[in-house]
């Protein structure tokens, strides 16, 4: 989707139409921009950049408080659409998916006719364009996508990907960002082409497993974590440049139909603070708040976890992250708390300020009820709260410690995916 | 842009739209886009009566076990957020949003 939180907010409001808005969190508080309106991406505002800087590119930026169930619903109702070209359609953010439609282009008459037909849809019930590319790998389909922003169609053959990739920057690459990029260019690596060229074992000796996959993404392979080896990538490659149909079945990374759900590796929050702090009220509070959102989330998904991490970064950026394993499996909002505060303690460095507070639980295993063969009453109270919070609302009951908290997160996860 | 919270009941007309189930692209239609079955005309609050000029986006949101339905409204100058309980057939005016 063309900045889809922004265009979102203009189509609800006429009055924002044409102007250069950023939607963010509470701007009479510290946030950043989620997402900027193609006029004001015009002055050089762009998504993550802080107000400051953003009012700075264009003192005429409106800024719009952030609506979250306003985009996941559209989202949502995206995602329906798309389910009946193809059920393999990946969710890979809020406003971006993958479609496989090898096995049901002929009912539609052509991937292109397909795209179009998405684009008129999107356009006609919701008023918001979209950028869609058409290519043999969901890597080549995401760069297609991004050169034809916004509300363009753009097709990469497997035949074009040789000379495409010569003098393509690394940066284009979905999953080459400016740190992974700056290591790159000092073994003289700045375009997709240099990467392709360069040597698996100079790779594999500066990035260890990670150069077998950024080897593959400069063919124009998905990244994927685990390729079995160089051989599966070679031979990958060798399809995708034989002109071999690498979308059918061969394809290394293949789209995940949406329902599909990969097992959690862990389970966090983190949040920034409106404001440095180092008064252990608002810290414990928050902690209080970030643990009982984990165990919510947790519990939801049926998880239990023995490794409390916790994240601390202070108003100089210096983070530091420490973590503590238990014998016994977790899912209760206090109990994080209790490890989380213990980690806390042991970090902190008193009187410096906070900036932001994270925690996470992982090591995580499908809870396990045991039955007690003896009829006790459980002294649990999570199954009655989340009982009352699945009818009544999320955190609608809560502990009393955080009566005067916002109920739920206040930004939309970047592991968001459809109920 | 500044908006005004108001969350006060409102009397509201709308059209309800009758559709066949057994049509499966109505039934499609509905899938994708539920709120098409229902569209806000006007509304009564604090003894005005506002015309809905524009119907400018529609989401739904749920709380619990409840949906809700809202509607973003133009009388031509404002905008207003209008919420309706699926549950208890209530509207709710939620917000109101002017220019400036």
């Amino acid at each position: 989707m063309d900045a889809f939180f922004a265009a979102i907010e203009q189509r609800t409001f006429p009055f924002l139409r044409g102007k250069p808005i950023a939607v963010c969190g509470n701007p009479e508080a510290r946030t950043v921009v989620s997402s900027a309106s193609y006029e004001a991406k015009t002055f050089g505002v762009k998504s993550g950049m802080n107000l400051y800087d953003a009012r700075n590119c264009c003192p005429e930026l409106i800024l719009v408080p952030l609506y979250p169930a306003k985009y996941s619903d559209t989202s949502e109702r995206i995602i329906n659409m798309l389910i009946e070209f193809t059920d393999l359609v990946e969710v890979f953010s809020i406003d971006e998916a993958f479609l496989d439609v090898t096995e049901t282009v002929h009912l539609f008459g052509g991937g292109e006719i397909i795209a179009r037909q998405i684009k008129d849809e999107i356009y006609q019930e919701f008023g918001l364009t979209c950028s869609i590319g058409i290519a043999p790998t969901k890597l080549l389909a995401k760069l297609a996508s991004n050169q034809c922003k916004p509300n363009g169609l753009l097709r990469i053959r497997k035949e074009d990907v040789t000379k495409l990739f010569e003098n393509l920057p690394v940066t284009e690459l979905c999953g080459i960002g400016e740190k992974l990029a700056l290591r790159l260019k000092e073994l003289g690596i700045t375009t997709c082409g240099d990467l392709a060229k360069c040597s698996i074992n100079i790779l594999v000796k500066h990035f260890g497993k990670n150069g077998i996959r950024l080897k593959g993404m400069g063919l124009g392979l998905d990244p994927v974590r685990n390729y079995p080896n160089w051989t599966e990538i070679a031979s990958k490659s060798k399809e995708l440049h034989n002109h071999h149909n690498v979308s059918n079945g061969v394809d290394p990374s293949p789209v995940l139909p949406y329902w599909y759900e990969s097992d959690a590796k862990s389970v966090g929050h983190s949040c920034t603070l409106d404001h440095d702090t180092n008064d252990p009220a608002i810290i414990s509070q928050l902690l209080w708040e970030l643990s009982e959102q984990v165990a919510r989330r947790l519990r939801q998904d049926n998880y239990q976890g023995r490794t409390v991490s916790l994240t601390l970064r202070y108003a100089d950026f210096t983070t530091h992250t420490s973590q503590k394993s238990i014998k016994e499996y977790i899912d209760d909002g206090s109990r994080i708390y209790d490890f989380g505060m213990k980690l806390f303690n042991r970090l902190y460095q008193p009187p410096r300020k906070v900036r932001l507070l994270g925690i996470s639980v992982s090591n995580l295993a499908k809870r396990m009820i045991q039955l007690s063969l003896l009829s006790q009453e459980s002294k649990n109270p999570n199954p009655t709260l989340d009982g009352l919070n699945d009818k009544y609302g999320e955190f609608a009951v809560r502990r009393s410690v955080l009566d005067h908290s916002p109920a739920g997160p206040k930004v939309i996860s970047p592991s968001w995916r459809p109920d | 842009m500044s908006h005004t919270q108001i969350n006060e009941p409102v009397q509201v007309y709308a059209l309800y739209e009758v559709v066949d189930a057994n049509q499966s692209s109505v039934h499609r239609k509905i899938r994708v886009y539920p709120h098409k079955k229902l569209k806000p005309l006007s509304f009564i609050w604090r003894q005005r009566e506002y015309d809905v000029k524009d119907l400018t986006y529609v989401w739904h949101n749920k709380k619990g076990e409840t949906d809700y339905y809202y509607f973003a409204v133009s009388d031509g100058i404002n905008i207003f957020e209008l919420v309706y309980n699926v549950k208890t057939f209530d509207w709710i005016l939620n917000k109101i949003y002017c220019e400036g």
